[in-house]
């Protein structure tokens, strides 16, 4: 069997080949953006940047999580509503009481927590496919929230909102910051730490992990719990964005996280990808709703079209997995 | 059953290793039906038997990766309850399973150290350290694989990736006591088997004990002291390397006597 690095630079751009799908997404970033310049050269001015920095790191913070759960082979699919639904319940807090900011944040991601435990513990040590765990708990998150909500509840706590919508120097968004902050966190435990390695050998292969001594379930089951409570962060960040919450905030967005994750290379089989891809991954369907709207894409279109994307980037991730010769 | 053993100058010794009654079943099938077996320091076993008499199973309990039903398990004298592998691997048993236990898409030297990365402190990996260690067992190993460190495990051929499950059981590792190896030349060239073999015997040399499972009794003829023959979940017959010829041995497993 040959044995040869291939700095063949048609692997190294090839969207197919199984090393680093990083140079491939900048240059998909520069092609998609001269495009949407072209068309409405408002896409690249700084007030649009503004605008894409503000709503990106949203999804972006929800995506951060998610792939720590996929990078272990499992998937959650109950983020989206797992936002929604402390969305909601801290919006209705903030109507009902008095409670300082810091307590409303720290009860959601206490929610966050307490989803993440259930479904890790269901999924890990009862044994329940992710699938199905994390879809049941999709549907029991939204119907609490359409009970709990029952329409739009607003409040204001001009504090509050400035979480999400202040500007840091007075240019950068506050939850780009955020984002920033997580996403270099998630890099480095991901690249330096025990913990982080760990995930990479359950993801790759989880028996294998088990004859080298590492705690499969409790690898498998201490990413729910990021992935919860990044996804409840992300809720609040909502909440203090929109001064309010309806019952469908969140919708969609175990998808939109989905298709950032698998775009930014990180594989649905578990044990590859890296937070570098992931940024990069941001950076283009973030732009990518900014830029449908720059050029008047009708919303009925834009939903088959991001639905689309995502089915590509799965068979494209399916056959970066294939590409991969197995010789024993 | 007939022992016909050398256990004289064994007999005072503390065996490394000592399982007794060891029993294990799948659902309703009794894969192990209550095997003892004794490993001193410096003697290669080879564990013999015909497909699904529990030779894998002896091992993954060995290893820790399965728990006995019933039976105990002795670790230089010391009874050990609830082995695993992690436990294993601190008494100073290594593995190299059949499927070699490796991840293929990580690169070697993640491979190399999976489950026991060296550390700064408890959380921070040391890349450093590792890549050096890495690079020093490999050339231990004495095979090139003309790649870095960085390369995809996956990648490699059929025999390069042995020489990663090798390498991690037997340098890697620090002091391994016992190496078990579970049809390690399965799959191999003659030139990687015979290499595996002198490995085998360096090993004993160091003091070192190995089991070995293989299907090929000349491989085994060449290195072991000792045939443990299993059959049907039981141990039907162990014999000196000296005193058996492949004829009985292949009797015993098959089950003609």
């Amino acid at each position: 069997m040959k044995n040869t690095i291939n700095k063949n630079i048609f692997i190294r751009f090839n969207p197919f080949s199984s090393k680093s799908i990083s140079p491939t997404l900048v240059i998909v970033y520069f092609l998609m953006a001269a495009f949407f310049a072209i068309k409405n050269p408002i896409f690249i001015s700084l007030k649009n940047y503004q605008t894409i920095a503000t709503n990106a790191p949203i999804i972006g913070i929800v995506a951060l999580g998610l792939g720590m759960v996929l990078l272990t082979g499992n998937v959650d699919l109950s983020v989206g509503s797992t936002a929604g639904l402390v969305a909601v319940i801290s919006a209705l807090i903030l109507r009902n009481t008095d409670f300082p900011i810091m307590v409303v944040l720290l009860i959601a991601i206490l929610i966050g927590l307490v989803i993440g435990t259930i479904n890790g513990l269901i999924v890990n040590y009862i044994g329940v496919n992710s699938i199905i765990t994390t879809l049941g708990m999709w549907a029991a998150l939204k119907g609490a929230a359409m009970i709990i909500s029952g329409g739009t509840i607003y409040f204001s706590n001009k504090g509050f909102q400035l979480i999400s919508k202040g500007f840091a120097f007075g240019i950068i968004p506050n939850v780009l910051i955020y984002f920033i902050i997580i996403i270099i966190l998630m890099y480095l435990t991901l690249r330096y730490t025990k913990f982080g390695r760990n995930i990479y050998l359950v993801g790759a292969n989880s028996i294998s992990a088990r004859a080298v001594g590492i705690n499969v379930k409790r690898t498998k089951f201490l990413v729910f719990l990021l992935s919860s409570s990044f996804a409840a962060f992300a809720g609040i960040l909502l909440v203090s964005q929109f001064a309010g919450a309806a019952y469908n905030y969140g919708t969609g967005w175990e998808f939109k996280a989905l298709t950032i994750c698998i775009v930014g290379g990180i594989s649905l089989n578990g044990g590859r990808g890296t937070y570098v891809g992931l940024f990069l991954s941001l950076l283009i369907i973030g732009s990518l709703s900014n830029g449908l709207t720059m050029i008047n894409m009708p919303i009925y279109w834009r939903d088959f079209f991001e639905g689309s994307i995502l089915l590509l980037a799965i068979i494209i991730d399916s056959f970066r997995v294939k590409n991969f010769k197995e010789d024993t | 059953m007939n022992e016909k053993l050398n256990k004289d100058n064994l007999k005072d010794k503390t065996p490394i290793l000592k399982l007794k009654g060891i029993k294990k079943h799948f659902g309703g099938v009794k894969a192990l039906d209550g095997v003892d077996l004794e490993i001193f320091d410096s003697e290669i076993i080879a564990l013999l038997g015909d497909n699904g008499a529990g030779k894998s199973t002896l091992i993954k309990i060995i290893t820790g990766f399965y728990t006995p039903d019933e039976g105990e398990i002795f670790i230089d004298g010391e009874k050990v309850g609830n082995l695993d592998p992690k436990l294993a691997r601190e008494y100073g048993i290594e593995t190299i399973y059949q499927d070699l236990a490796l991840f293929n898409v990580l690169d070697i030297s993640a491979n190399l150290f999976a489950g026991r990365e060296i550390r700064k402190g408890h959380f921070l990996l040391s890349q450093k350290k590792m890549d050096a260690l890495a690079q020093e067992a490999l050339d231990k190993t004495g095979i090139t694989l003309g790649s870095t460190l960085r390369q995809q495990v996956g990648e490699l051929s059929g025999g390069q990736k042995h020489a990663i499950a090798i390498c991690r059981a037997v340098y890697v590792s620090g002091s391994p006591k016992v190496i078990l190896m579970d049809e390690p030349t399965a799959g191999l060239g003659v030139k990687e088997s015979n290499k595996l073999l002198e490995i085998i015997k360096g090993l004993k040399k160091a003091g070192k004990s190995v089991i070995l499972i293989t299907h090929t009794l000349d491989h085994a003829f060449e290195v072991a002291d000792r045939f443990i023959v299993l059959r049907s979940g039981l141990k039907v017959g162990e014999r000196d390397v000296s005193k058996t010829s492949s004829t009985e041995l292949i009797e015993m497993m098959v089950g003609s006597f």
